[in-house]
């Protein structure tokens, strides 16, 4: 890993990569709503200090909330039917916290199990990430339970630190983020100084909830799928998909078709496991129809399945489904619940020992 | 009287409702974990009632747990709600709709001197001119004296954007509508959003795409405001839980505005009202009609 200090400050940086045409992404308000977006004029990308993070998350630039997938058209019986196409043009994210740029290094595992998605696959090789390591936590923070930190590398292609001048520092952790740091070279200098145990980034870990004991979560799920907690969890959910749809780490999809007089797409649309339709089956059966049973899934999802299939944890404690969600269902609240429970299980069981 | 003195009272008689039996549950809120956010709670048993609170971050309508897909509202005993006094203008609309009776409820009427959202007094509040409860079972906070609302025409904003030119205020919509992800956070958060089947997720035929769009977003959001028209009670919760801040309320108080022009109607005031669009009068307005 290579560390470069950078000679300017973000806005300049943006205006670097936007001089040498390149296609920025960086978070940018819509109204009074923080989202990545298509940065026209470096003024518009909103400094890394002034954010905590966005209302969404930086993965529909590689999973889409909607993107076409299959065109067809028909007459009489002369059927046509065309792949969409799969090219991306190559993009930067700029201005991405840690804890979004691992979520792709998790979602890299299921989009590319058995079936290779080439949708998320091109756009994932086109696409550098650019991460600012965070100055700021909120309440609603928790990376430090999953395993990550405010300076997290993980699925960064450049991560920014600053030291406590207020300068920034790159450390290059991929082939993309020394091609980035070569596209720059005027504004970049290669240093040996090293952040990596920057105390501001101790601080920041030091306002966040206190960790979460994952193994704890996981032993109670194995034993748990039937429990009064989903219940009790869940009878207050309204059934919403904001958890799911602000995550990073969700992706589940659906399949729509949408057609218009001859001709058509079909669609791969996000889709959320806390609406009763992501289950029904066209008998009309729904194996999931109760809403505790929705939630339990989510929970069993990001804390037990994803771990038993490919040994991670899905979810970064970016924190955005706590502070989204309209009735303060805080999976942070509900998974220390089950840690509890379970210590509370295992001390009844040594005691009938 | 303080937030603490009312928190008291809600937790003592929630306990007392429970410990009776005079009812099966009692949904209320509870402590958050955000600043400024509070939990809904459905309580079950006399000793959960602890949990119970009131303050100025109560903005849910927990009218919406009233309706039939939660099944609360078990047979032969009522359950009890906290609804401040716009909350029970959803009531109101429920029980004219069918949805609800009136004995299978428990009100504990909460009087309110406006609610708070994350940037300070909630839109709705500003121009509120009902700070007590118009019918309850129990009142909790005494009466609050009725004070003009700062913002003296409820369809300020209405006018602000009927002001535009057509293509301004397409281009303020789609603008607005391009952030929507489709999460029906607002459906799900609406009292009378109750279709068991929702006309979005129908699928033969497809009435709207499900996409999020402009097509499709804007298919959505102006079907929902027009399946809400004469129905909305403006408690703005499609506007408070959206993430994206799409300024729903305006749709649905545009639709109130219409109705209210028409036929002199405003929701949730009267149970016995027929609601305008479920009947018809000779004398009907049909200057609409060309």
């Amino acid at each position: 890993m290579k560390i470069y200090k950078l000679k300017t400050g973000y806005t300049e940086l943006a205006a670097a990569l936007l001089k040498k045409g390149q296609n920025v992404i960086a978070p940018k308000f819509s109204g009074r709503t923080l989202l990545f977006g298509k940065i026209e004029k470096a003024e518009d990308a909103v400094e890394p200090e002034r954010y905590v993070n966005t209302v969404r998350s930086a993965k529909e630039f590689i999973f889409p909330a909607t993107e076409p997938v299959v065109e067809f058209s028909y007459k009489n019986k002369d059927v046509k039917v065309f792949d969409s196409l799969v090219q991306s043009d190559e993009k930067i994210i700029l201005g991405l916290r840690p804890c979004d740029a691992a979520a792709f290094t998790i979602i890299d595992d299921v989009f590319n199990y058995e079936y290779k998605d080439e949708f998320y696959a091109e756009k994932r090789k086109n696409t550098t990430l650019v991460s600012f390591s965070c100055e700021h936590s909120d309440e609603a923070c928790f990376c430090s339970s999953v395993g990550l930190r405010p300076d997290s590398p993980q699925g960064s292609d450049l991560l920014f630190k600053k030291d406590v001048h207020g300068n920034y520092f790159a450390y290059s952790c991929s082939e993309k983020g020394e091609k980035l740091v070569a596209l720059l070279k005027e504004i970049f200098e290669e240093t040996t100084e090293d952040f990596t145990e920057s105390p501001c980034y101790e601080e920041v870990l030091g306002h966040m909830r206190p960790p979460l004991d994952t193994v704890r979560i996981k032993e109670w799920l194995d034993k748990n799928f039937e429990n009064p907690l989903w219940d009790e969890f869940a009878s207050r959910c309204l059934g919403c998909g904001s958890c799911a749809f602000l995550c990073p780490t969700c992706h589940c999809f659906d399949i729509v078709d949408e057609t218009k007089y001859s001709s058509g797409l079909r669609r791969k649309n996000w889709d959320a496991c806390q609406f009763p339709l992501f289950t029904l089956h066209a008998s009309g059966h729904n194996p999931r129809p109760l809403q505790s049973k929705r939630y339990r899934q989510r929970v069993m999802h990001k804390f037990k399945y994803y771990n038993d299939r490919f040994n991670k944890t899905l979810c970064t404690g970016c924190g955005r489904c706590v502070r989204a969600c309209p009735v303060n269902l805080d999976i942070y609240q509900v998974v220390s619940e089950i840690t509890k429970e379970n210590s509370l299980e295992e001390t009844l069981n040594e005691q009938h020992l | 009287m303080s937030n603490d003195k009312i928190s008291a009272e809600v937790k003592k008689l929630a306990g007392e409702l429970l410990e009776s039996g005079k009812v099966s549950a009692v949904v209320g809120y509870a402590e958050g974990t955000l600043k400024g956010r509070v939990q809904t709670f459905i309580a079950r048993k006399a000793s959960e009632t602890e949990k119970f609170i009131f303050n100025q971050n109560c903005a849910n309508n927990l009218a919406v747990y009233l309706t039939k897909s939660y099944n609360i509202i078990s047979a032969g005993k009522p359950v009890a709600v906290f609804l401040k006094p716009c909350d029970i203008k959803s009531v109101t609309a429920l029980i004219q709709e069918h949805q609800l009776k009136r004995e299978d409820i428990f009100i504990i009427g909460l009087s309110c001197q406006g609610v708070l959202n994350d940037s300070g007094p909630a839109g709705k509040c500003r121009a509120c001119s009902m700070h007590n409860p118009q019918y309850y079972d129990a009142l909790i906070g005494g009466v609050v004296e009725e004070k003009e609302p700062e913002v003296t025409d409820p369809f300020a904003r209405v006018k602000e954007i009927e002001s535009m030119t057509t293509s301004e205020c397409w281009e303020f919509w789609m603008k607005e509508f391009d952030k929507c992800v489709r999460c029906y956070a607002c459906r799900q958060a609406c009292p009378l959003c109750y279709c068991e089947q929702c006309i979005v997720d129908k699928t033969r035929p497809r009435w709207i795409e499900s996409s999020a769009h402009p097509i499709g977003n804007l298919g959505w959001h102006l079907i929902r405001a027009f399946h809400l028209a004469g129905r909305c009670i403006g408690c703005g919760e499609c506007e408070r839980v959206c993430h994206q801040n799409i300024p729903l309320s305006l749709l649905n108080m545009k639709m109130s505005k219409e109705i209210f022009d028409l036929y002199g109607y405003t929701a949730g005031m009267d149970e016995g009202a027929k609601p305008p669009l479920t009947e018809f009068k000779m004398e009907d307005n049909e200057e609409f009609i060309r």
